[in-house]
């Protein structure tokens, strides 16, 4: 690739987001004009309070669930490349490690029997953690990790979760069963600072990592003895990776729900528009997906008269963008 | 580089693959194993190079022991080329070759101009510079060897293994692998390759290891251990040496061509 289409992808992926970041702030019940923005910042840092309503808008509402929206996406763009390399499977998602069901769970076990010294968050964090911890401990046969193992193992966790869910769901009182169908649908509306603050640590020491370690995940990409043969630790990389990615989702499934497909578009996205080099695929990977669940977000509290759940807009928006990418793919690329 | 193997012995679960290997290769030569099929190989040159542990004896690069020295600095020095590869993602044929450079990189870094030079490079040592930009889950099977036998240069190892290199190859893109297998090693790199085909070992090896269920029954110039009756006994067939004048070549036909 040469100089200008390198700069051309990354103006594109620096204004991409920028661009879906004030559409996303801007639109709404209440429509902020964006060219007031700088001036809400310095009235916020000046104290002065001319737009008082505004200001409220913009710094307790608008901006938390921006940025939840920018961390979500980033981590399941960086995520859902990361692991489609080292499980060498393009169709893999980061919830086929079984973490959403859990986090599913403990929601569930949360909002069901109100279990008040224990918050939703922390149940599901605590949850998605077990399902990972029991993911990587089954998947161990005879003291080797491998990817097909790593998969099969995560889909009998789900699996496992998905029943109690199922179960938490039948014995619970109705009113809080609605709780449960809407903290799973995903939704981004109820999203605070605090909520904001509790996943940002873990899911920027995920995402970091996995971008500083992108080398080694394309080198596990290439297969497992040719990774060894040139001085890999191919079990110890592809753990590390998993539990990067691992927390990282954990913490910002926590905080918004299951919202799905993002993991799936954004590196699928990514690979057409920069290619499977490595040293772009995860950056570009977290500034689509970023993108992919801003723009989505927007549409879910703009389009309709009430707010539909971003997870269920995702779907209904990802599941067909996410064929149309396949097919071109492989027009590309052949099968 | 010297490697001397000294009684190895490995076995899968209870079922012996290898059985008391001794044997010294010396240094900047090309030497084939030839064997029939499940006779160890392929088991043989994952031992040397550490992909399996085995449970006995010992392997020596220049007399250390190689599951002394550590993986990277081991895989300074053995570029592997494996028997099948399965591309999984579209990737640029120049990154693949590039991930050669890995045990040169330290934890987080990726390969630098230089790296990617050295890549380049090692295209045109197998001839194949123009696939550079091409993904490679377009290439054919001939070109798709050589990119990765390009790989196992951009190691700048002093011992390169292959694994069946011409399998799957047409008449002659065989000859071509072989070719430029043997110019490396002329250029001073020794090169240990499993080899189906009697014919191919005995144009281009310095020397060949025959082997059969997991021993080695002979050991040295082809010209000496190719025989007639060699031949019977590894691949339990009556065959015939012809030998061809110009240029000086022996061929091995098997007896069985009378079907026709």
């Amino acid at each position: 690739m040469g100089f200008r289409s390198n700069f051309a992808s990354f103006l594109l992926l620096v204004i991409a987001p920028l661009s879906a970041l004030t559409l996303h702030i801007c639109v709404g019940k209440y429509p902020l004009n964006p060219m007031i923005i700088p001036t809400l910042f310095i009235e916020k840092l000046s104290g002065v309070s001319e737009q008082a309503l505004e200001q409220l808008v913009f710094f307790n509402i608008r901006l938390p669930r921006a940025v939840m929206a920018v961390l979500f996406g980033a981590t399941m763009g960086v995520t859902g490349a990361a692991l489609q390399s080292i499980l060498k499977n393009p169709l893999v998602s980061p919830y086929i490690l079984g973490m959403s069901s859990g986090a599913a769970v403990g929601a569930a076990l949360s909002l069901a029997f109100n279990i008040g010294v224990i918050s939703t968050e922390v149940s599901a964090f605590a949850f998605a953690l077990l399902a990972i911890f029991l993911t990587l401990t089954i998947s161990r046969v005879r003291g080797s990790l491998s990817p097909v193992s790593i998969v099969l193992a995560g889909i009998i966790v789900s699996a496992l979760f998905q029943g109690v869910l199922t179960l938490i769901q039948i014995t619970a009182q109705p009113e809080n069963v609605s709780a449960i169908v809407g903290w799973i649908s995903g939704r981004l509306n109820a999203v605070s600072w605090n909520h904001v603050l509790l996943s940002m640590p873990l899911a920027l020491v995920g995402i970091l990592g996995i971008i500083l370690l992108r080398w080694r995940v394309f080198m596990l990409s290439l297969g497992d003895e040719e990774a060894k043969a040139l001085g890999i630790n191919v079990e110890r990389e592809r753990v590390v990776v998993t539990v990067l990615a691992s927390l990282a989702v954990s913490s910002v499934v926590t905080a918004a729900g299951i919202i799905g497909w993002v993991c799936l578009i954004a590196p699928h996205l990514t690979r057409l528009m920069v290619g499977s080099d490595p040293k772009r695929l995860l950056p570009a990977s977290l500034s689509l997906g970023a993108t992919f669940l801003l723009v989505a977000d927007a549409l879910a509290k703009s389009i309709w008269s009430y707010e539909i759940p971003v997870g269920v807009l995702a779907t209904l928006v990802g599941a067909p963008l996410f064929l149309y990418l396949l097919r071109r793919s492989m027009q590309v690329y052949g099968g | 580089m010297i490697i001397t193997v000294e009684s190895l012995t490995f076995c899968y679960d209870s079922i012996p693959a290898l059985r008391n290997i001794s044997i010294e290769i010396s240094g900047g030569e090309l030497v084939t194993i030839l064997g029939p099929n499940g006779s160890g190989k392929t088991t043989f040159l994952k031992c040397l190079c550490r992909l399996l542990k085995p449970k006995a004896g010992y392997i020596c690069f220049d007399k250390q022991p190689i599951w002394r020295m550590k993986p990277k600095c081991f895989a300074q020095q053995v570029g592997y080329v494996p028997q099948i590869h399965s591309p999984s993602f579209p990737y640029r044929v120049v990154e693949v070759v590039a991930s050669g450079r890995t045990p040169y990189l330290s934890a987080l870094a990726m390969p630098s101009k230089e790296d990617y030079e050295i890549a380049y490079q090692a295209l045109e040592a197998v001839g194949c510079r123009e696939l550079a930009e091409r993904p490679y889950t377009r290439l054919s099977g001939g070109e798709l060897r050589m990119v990765l036998i390009a790989r196992a240069l951009a190691q700048q190892p002093k011992i390169l293994l292959l694994d069946e290199p011409t399998s799957h190859l047409d008449f002659k893109n065989k000859f071509m692998v072989m070719h430029t297998i043997k110019s490396l090693v002329k250029k001073g790199v020794s090169a240990v390759v499993s080899e189906h085909d009697p014919n191919i070992a005995v144009a281009f090896s310095d020397k060949a290891i025959l082997m059969k269920e997991g021993k080695v029954i002979a050991y040295g110039k082809p010209d000496e251990v190719v025989n007639e009756e060699t031949m019977k006994i590894l691949y339990d067939m009556p065959v015939e040496v012809i030998s061809l004048p110009n240029p000086q070549l022996k061929f091995i036909v098997p007896k069985m061509l009378n079907i026709r």
